[in-house]
């Protein structure tokens, strides 16, 4: 399989899905252990992709039309990077949208 | 000032017409010094009103496509005036690098 059609079957596959430099619990980027801090601190399961290992940030960068990393993707549809989820948590938002994503999938 | 201090400033100048724009190079705080690695941005803007906050970020990084392959990370706060008067207690403090001399020094992004 191809790497972009492995990203469209990771994005379909996973609701709550955090690509990520390294891992979380070896984060390699200081924004992408941010957001890992923040979808912990949720407390609801979600799924990560190194995109370091193997390198699949120019293929994710195009698909996305979206430059930098992390990204969080829910459901299928692109959050945003470290701010805008950041931005989120802070809001008391992240919690209720990762909740929804969850919930539809144990339903199915 | 740094000629991507001055390139970032004229691009989002023209494309936003804000009515505040505070770039900060925070490079120095990432062990690369006389690099343009990092920026912090805050613009504030009309254009921005009814626009979704992720679609925000998709017009800056636009406007600012080509200096994106050179910059490693750039944190952004869009707001309308009207939300930059209510956010009263702007925070807005960039996280620092992990590991960076294992990753990040190799490639931007």
């Amino acid at each position: 399989m191809d790497i972009l059609e492995n990203i469209k079957k990771q994005i379909k596959d996973n609701p709550i899905l955090l690509y990520m430099k390294g891992s979380p619990d070896i984060p390699q980027c200081g924004f992408s252990k941010s957001v890992v801090d923040a979808l912990i601190t949720c407390n609801i399961p979600f799924s990560f992709v190194d995109v370091l290992h193997p390198d699949i940030r120019a293929d994710l960068r195009h698909y996305a039309n979206w430059p930098t990393f992390p990204q969080l993707w829910v459901k299928g549809e692109l959050i945003g990077g470290h701010d805008i989820v950041i931005d989120l948590f802070s809001k008391g938002e992240l919690q209720p949208l990762l909740k929804t994503a969850s919930d539809s999938l144990t339903t199915h | 000032m740094t000629p991507m201090y001055h390139k970032l400033t004229d691009l989002l100048t023209q494309a936003f017409h804000p009515t505040y724009l505070h770039i900060v190079n925070e490079s120095h705080l990432h062990q690369k010094p006389g690099h343009d690695t990092h920026f912090k941005i805050i613009i504030v803007s009309l254009i921005f009103k009814e626009i979704p906050e992720i679609q925000r970020h998709r017009m800056v990084y636009s406007t600012i496509g080509d200096c994106m392959d050179s910059i490693h990370a750039v944190s952004l706060k869009l707001l309308t005036p009207n939300e930059w008067r209510d956010h009263e207690t702007l925070s807005f403090k960039s996280p620092s690098c992990q590991h960076q001399q294992s990753t990040d020094n190799k490639q931007p992004l």
